[in-house]
């Protein structure tokens, strides 16, 4: 005899969530538990952070896939001016370069001499084989730069068990380490020439804003503790100074080079 | 190998998984194992899934569940149920002694000889290097006095035999995780208006982002949502009434009179029926001597609300038949209508006892008459009970065996069988730690699979 599941006892869920079994960087699947975060901190929707015991990367799972899947915000002030022209120095004028941001479809032809993935492997579907795709687009001798959220910083550390500005749900499924990105670049067949942190003092802001919101603070307070004003600006530059001189900065950027 | 030796191993290899149970361990194990593409098949005993995890609400809208069905939002998201889950916004914990209230666990600073004892305790480590037990742990860490007056019978009510019969491995990591982490967590429910989980697990860390829900309809949700999938794969009035082995081998079970292969088995039976169960070796006779507590539950209905002083009371005095009251509705106020409130009771007791045998009301009466002298005009406002009785209620860590339980740890002696859930891995452990020691068991398992069917 089969017993039937009735499904329809179950409250509709705006999102559909996904089981993410292994890792999505080296696929092993011993993990452990860092919370519990959500869209907005504190929505109905919730999944699990998880940090590979093997790579170290952290991953959300469930993972969750809504209808408003909207690219992520803020994506271009990472590539400011200056950042830029330091990657792109040394190129020719002519030089070919594509910026995939989440929202973006990543072209089919290539050739390409400068490849700049923003965020890109934190909202990918299959963050492994985007990397492949992009070094696959590269002409000889051509570079991806990768920039995004360092789970390795100490700003994560505080704040990575649910506030951490990195975390935009439902867009975002992994968070990069160090040692995740060296384990993602050799496994695409991609040369490291450099991964190193940059310091992000908004991280501290947005991140403690996240925990006051989630913790019913009243918007004035919010506003008070983490707005762009002087004081808040000058403690979140500060600590996120003493992360940088350790090493731990809240931005990893990492510059690989097709062979 | 002959031929018919090669094609039966053959058999055993294309042959399904067989898990005994469709609890939430069974309910794990065959979902984890189900979506990594291995063939799985649910065996359980009763009508329906979830078993003594279904609750029931009656024509007033009492809902009566078996234990709490506090969750942490962790297991919730990790299940993706949370929008179908309401979150707990307080749960406290208090000890009723000698007609006194002390709030769990800082109360007890209230009270000089308490505290004279366990800084006495602290100051002489050498106690804490002689430790036995768990009468011995608790006096080490506790102080004598907190710990003949509290701990000590608490434990010996759940357990039912004296505690230094007890190992220490009885006592939770997390009650050794410290008084500062106990107030951190404390002082971020304060804050964040939650009820965040403190003592719910013992392989996760707790934090303040760890909190207690309630499932809409009771722990049964979570067991649909990891069957959703299976429905073929699960048979309800299916009792396994063997488990078959070849030299130390799984090679099937035994359903309704029919033999099924197996290529490996997960059971979520209590550990000390395995050796009956099994057939074809002896390696698993040791399991015999482990014993659990037998309980009686009993969920009293009262007018009023709140009766006790927090939503569970500890009550060591041995004068009193209980151990510990838990009135659910202080933190989930829907599983009682307005106005009215539910206390669910604990009993530890033999299945040989009056207090297993007695009749339901005569357990209310019994209740209601010691509960009467502890918060005056229970009686007046009691309005009946439910009773429910377990044989198998919680597991006793006897010194006795203790090398042979920790020995579990690595697994069973039998090679493709696997024991998982609170009374397969005869372990003290709620919810969530059922789900993710279940999936931590489970990865074993594929990994011999894998090895052994490649």
């Amino acid at each position: 005899m089969h017993v039937r599941v009735d499904g329809s006892r179950l409250s509709p869920v705006d999102r559909t969530f996904t089981l993410m079994l292994r890792c999505p960087i080296c696929a092993s699947d011993e993990a452990d538990t860092l919370g519990v975060t959500g869209s907005d901190v504190g929505s109905p929707d919730a999944t699990v952070i998880m940090r590979c015991e093997d790579c170290s990367a952290v991953y959300l799972s469930p993972r969750a896939s809504g209808p408003d899947r909207s690219p992520l915000a803020s994506v271009d002030t990472l590539f400011s001016r200056s950042r830029l022209r330091r990657w792109s120095r040394g190129l020719p004028a002519s030089a070919k370069i594509l910026c995939v941001t989440p929202a973006d479809c990543i072209p089919e032809s290539g050739g390409y001499d400068l490849i700049l993935l923003s965020r890109s492997l934190e909202s990918a579907d299959d963050p492994s084989a985007l990397l492949r795709q992009a070094a696959g687009l590269l002409a000889p001798g051509g570079r991806v730069v990768v920039i995004g959220g360092n789970a390795a910083s100490s700003c994560f550390a505080l704040f990575g068990g649910r506030h951490w500005n990195g975390y935009q749900f439902p867009q975002t499924r992994l968070q990069l380490t160090p040692a995740a990105l060296r384990r993602a670049s050799t496994n695409a067949g991609l040369r490291i020439i450099k991964i190193a942190t940059e310091s992000d003092a908004q991280a501290w802001l947005h991140s403690t804003a996240n925990w006051l919101h989630d913790w019913d603070l009243s918007p004035a307070l919010v506003h008070l503790l983490t707005g762009r004003w002087l004081l808040p600006q000058a403690v979140a530059a500060l600590l996120e100074g003493l992360a940088a001189a350790r090493g731990r900065a809240a931005l990893l950027v990492a510059q690989l080079e097709r062979p | 190998m002959n031929a018919s030796a090669a094609g039966a191993s053959e058999n055993v290899a294309a042959a399904p998984i067989a898990i005994l149970g469709a609890g939430i361990a069974g309910l794990t194990a065959a979902n984890d194992l189900h979506r990594r593409g291995l063939p799985v098949r649910v065996y359980e005993a009763g009508k329906a899934i979830a078993g003594m995890a279904q609750s029931s609400t009656d024509e007033r809208g009492f809902t009566y569940d078996f234990g709490a069905h506090l969750i942490t939002n962790r297991l919730a998201a990790a299940l993706g149920v949370t929008s179908n889950c309401y979150t707990v916004t307080h749960y406290d914990e208090t000890v009723y002694l000698s007609g006194r209230t002390y709030d769990f666990p800082f109360g007890f600073l209230r009270s000089p000889a308490f505290v004279a004892s366990a800084a006495r305790s602290r100051l002489s480590p050498g106690a804490r290097r002689s430790v036995r037990s768990a009468a011995d742990w608790y006096r080490a860490n506790y102080g004598r006095r907190l710990a003949d007056a509290v701990a000590i019978p608490l434990v010996e009510a759940w357990s039912g035999v004296p505690a230094d019969q007890l190992s220490s491995a009885v006592i939770p990591p997390h009650v050794d995780r410290g008084t500062m982490n106990i107030l951190k967590l404390k002082l971020s429910g304060w804050a964040s208006g939650r009820a965040v989980a403190n003592g719910f697990s013992r392989v996760k860390a707790e934090s303040p982002h760890v909190w207690h829900v309630y499932p809409k309809g009771g722990v049964v949700e979570l067991c649909q949502r990891l069957a959703a999938g299976l429905e073929d794969r699960i048979s309800v009035e299916s009792r396994v009434e063997a488990i078959l082995v070849d030299g130390d081998r799984v090679r099937g079970v035994k359903v309704n009179g029919s033999e099924q292969a197996a290529s490996a088995v997960v059971s979520t039976a209590p550990l000390h029926v395995l050796p009956r169960l099994i057939q074809g070796t002896s390696a698993l006779n040791h399991l015999s001597r482990f014993r659990y507590r037998p309980m009686v539950l009993a969920s009293l209905r009262f007018q009023g609300r709140p009766l006790l002083p927090a939503v569970t009371t500890w009550v060591p005095e041995r004068e009193h038949p209980f151990f510990r009251l838990t009135e659910v509705p202080q933190s989930v106020p829907w599983l009682a209508p307005e106005g009215m409130t539910l206390i669910n009771v604990d009993i530890g007791c033999e299945t040989d006892s009056d207090y297993y045998k007695m009749a339901d009301d005569a357990i209310g009466e019994l209740c209601v008459q010691h509960l009467d002298a502890m918060f005056p005009g229970a009686r007046r406002r009691y309005d009946g009970c439910r009773v429910v009785r377990t044989p198998v209620g919680y597991p006793v860590y006897l010194r006795d065996y203790e090398a042979e339980r920790s020995a579990l740890e690595s697994g069973l002696p039998v090679e493709g069988l696997y024991s998982v859930g609170r009374n397969g891995e005869f372990a003290h452990i709620l919810m969530e730690d059922i789900y993710w020691r279940t999936l931590a068991r489970m990865r074993e398992l594929r990994a011999w699979h894998a090895a052994r069917h490649s």
